[in-house]
């Protein structure tokens, strides 16, 4: 039982993880980023490229990569497309991730790959007479601290104290001086670290990439977010979480003529929770519509 | 008191107008070949679906990616009711009794389909139209994620990994021209209708609407139902086309297409809806021949998978950074000015973009 836990933890934390940065971004710029699953594909295989160079040389070669792909993105796509409605951005976006898993299929082939990042992490652990997998402790734990240094990060620099007046109130943080450009890269940026995290985790995981292999895990990251509340960021951390936790957890108490069905009963849950709080479960202030 | 004389509404024009084009271009293509009558016929099932999208997304500015799902309920409903007996003992074993023994022929099994596709959004807009904007929007993936993974294991409604087969293949070309020229009337009349005129109010300004008495989730949640109808109609004819269906045609791609159709074309109109559709149909047409490989000179230039989608996203991402609104602005086609009736008023088009009036905060944000 305790090793179930801490597999719901680990999917749990990875989902917080993507939901964190997804949220990041729609909270300062009101943009749903379906090319966050591509930013996760392309830490995966960036992975497979240097799985060679050792765990140091995986991680950081993995998190500048994509951040510097979100950079790019930001730059390329969503900086002139500023201005454009919330609906308009998100078919962009959406276009954007077609594109991207169009572009590996074109480059890598469509068909899947195996990597096996972080061997030595395979081996199971003893925690209070269950035997846990290292990297099931080392997934939490990184989202432990990422969640806490994200949280140091937006409280305490200037940076951050900029993003979080950004997504309070765009206009009048720029009426204070505070730079547009600055703001949307450092979200972008900050996402992408989060997504090379996340890419990581679910790469080690798993064991196998695919073109599409962000896909999924996106979709469960955005639903994150609406449980959570939109644009509330302890709300999106708090949804992902529960999402994994909830996923796990159903799958091993199915019986299992319904186990295919899991994905389609926790999407029903979470409709079902909609139904009672439509604002999310940390409803956000600032949503005007409906409020 | 002198009684006016009759004029036609310019809308009407702007319907005639659209219809003749989607005539004029199923005839040019069904008479070239054989293939192009194929295109024809699924680029006017894929009309059928994207005015579906734009009669509840357009006029309400709610995106949705739950359409697909009324197409595939659709699409699986009117294969049930169509099936021969016979096939469905074999294919679907499990299907409560009386649904074997129920043949309808193609007519009654669509629209049946279109009921079936309605009570189905019913049942899922009743939740999701309570969220705002983009969290319905985003709450729509689940219903087609929900829908996904029922008809890939549900054997005894959708067969073994949701492939059915055997469905009467009677979906002809003017089959779909009648049913999309009925799509294109059915978004018409939806648009031009008092419910339509609140939607786009509520688009516009949510508060001024509201202050106006208008009900935002009883608005939206009709529109819904009643474009869950277009679309599952489509579905049904695609059924009826294919004769053949598989639970990995109703996902991802479909929802990436239709929607780049509706907004390539300019989501806040008709004509937009129907411009869309045909460019796009050009574009995927044209990049697949690219994409199996051009012969010059007995050599195979390009034929790459994937090359066609590259080109399509880099399209769409062009075309709506530099015009958000699409291709036709969301505005639509009218009659030139010489054969309209004199006099007639330059009346401001239905779907159109109201002025912008100021946010109260956040801009951005919806």
């Amino acid at each position: 039982v305790i090793q179930d836990l801490f597999d719901a933890a680990s999917l749990g934390s990875l989902y917080a993880l993507m939901a964190l940065g997804i949220a990041l971004v729609f909270g300062v710029m009101g943009l749903v980023n379906f090319a966050y699953g591509e930013l996760i594909m392309i830490g995966g295989y960036t992975a497979l490229i240097v799985a060679g160079a050792g765990a140091l040389g995986i991680i950081l070669t993995t998190v500048l990569t994509v951040t510097f792909a979100a950079l790019l993105m930001e730059r390329l796509v969503f900086r002139p497309a500023r201005g454009v409605d919330p609906a308009t951005l998100m078919v962009i976006s959406f276009a954007l991730s077609i594109g991207l898993q169009s572009l590996a299929i074109v480059i890598e082939g469509a068909r899947p790959k195996s990597v096996n990042l972080f061997g030595s992490l395979m081996h199971p652990v003893q925690v209070a007479g269950a035997r846990v997998g290292e990297l099931d402790i080392t997934s939490i734990g990184l989202a432990a601290v990422l969640v806490a240094g994200l949280t140091l990060f937006l409280k305490k620099s200037v940076l951050g104290l900029r993003l979080r007046a950004a997504a309070e109130d765009f206009t009048m943080s720029r009426l204070l001086g505070v730079r547009t450009d600055v703001v949307f890269a450092t979200a972008f940026a900050l996402s992408g670290a989060l997504a090379a995290a996340a890419a990581l985790i679910l790469t080690a995981q798993t064991g196998a990439l695919s073109p599409d292999m962000g896909s999924q895990p996106v979709l469960v990251a955005f639903v994150a977010t609406v449980i959570g509340g939109l644009g509330s960021l302890a709300g999106a951390a708090i949804g992902g979480f529960l999402l994994g936790m909830v996923s796990v957890l159903l799958q091993l108490a199915l019986p299992v003529g319904l186990q295919p069905y899991t994905e389609a009963l926790v999407y029903a849950a979470v409709i079902a929770v909609l139904l009672l709080r439509p604002g999310g479960l940390l409803g956000s202030r600032h949503l005007e519509e409906r409020a | 008191m002198k009684t006016r004389a009759w004029r036609p509404d310019p809308g009407i024009a702007t319907l005639i107008v659209l219809a003749a084009i989607v005539l004029a271009w199923t005839l040019i293509l069904s008479s070239v070949s054989a293939y192009l009558t194929q295109v024809a016929i699924t680029s006017l099932i894929n009309l059928m679906i994207v005015i579906g999208l734009y009669t509840f997304s357009g006029n309400s500015g709610v995106v949705s990616f739950g359409h697909v799902s009324f197409v595939a309920v659709g699409a699986y409903a009117a294969a049930i009711l169509t099936m021969p007996a016979v096939s469905k003992a074999m294919l679907l074993p499990g299907l409560p009794g009386f649904l074997q023994g129920v043949h309808l022929g193609a007519l009654p099994a669509t629209a049946a389909a279109a009921v079936i596709a309605c009570c189905f959004a019913a049942l899922t807009g009743a939740p999701l139209m309570r969220l705002s904007g983009v969290a319905a929007s985003i709450a729509s993936f689940a219903v087609l994620t929900i829908v996904s993974v029922v008809l890939t294991n549900y054997q005894a409604l959708s067969g073994i990994g949701g492939v059915l087969t055997a469905i009467p293949d009677t979906t002809g070309v003017p089959t779909s021209a009648a049913w999309a020229v009925a799509a294109l009337c059915a978004g018409y009349a939806f648009q031009a209708s008092r419910a339509g005129a609140r939607l786009r109010a509520s688009r516009e300004d949510q508060f001024a609407a509201r202050s106006l008495g208008i009900g935002i989730y009883r608005e939206r949640l009709f529109a819904w139902v009643a474009s869950a109808a277009i679309t599952g109609a489509a579905g049904a004819l695609d059924a009826q086309y294919l004769g053949a269906l598989s639970a990995t045609d109703f996902w991802l791609p479909l929802t990436f297409l239709t929607l780049a159709m509706l907004v390539t074309g300019g989501m806040h109109s008709l004509t937009g809806a129907v411009t869309g559709t045909l460019v796009i149909t050009v574009l995927t047409e044209g990049l697949n021949q690219v994409e199996t490989g051009i012969k010059i000179a007995g050599l195979t230039i390009g034929g790459r998978p994937g090359l066609a989608n590259i080109t399509l996203a880099i399209a769409m991402i062009v075309v709506l950074v530099r015009w958000p609104k699409g291709l036709t602005g969301g505005r639509e086609i009218t009659v030139p000015r010489p054969l309209r009736p004199r006099r007639s008023p330059r009346r401001e088009n239905p779907a159109g973009p109201a002025p912008a009036i100021p946010r109260p905060s956040r801009s951005g944000h919806g």
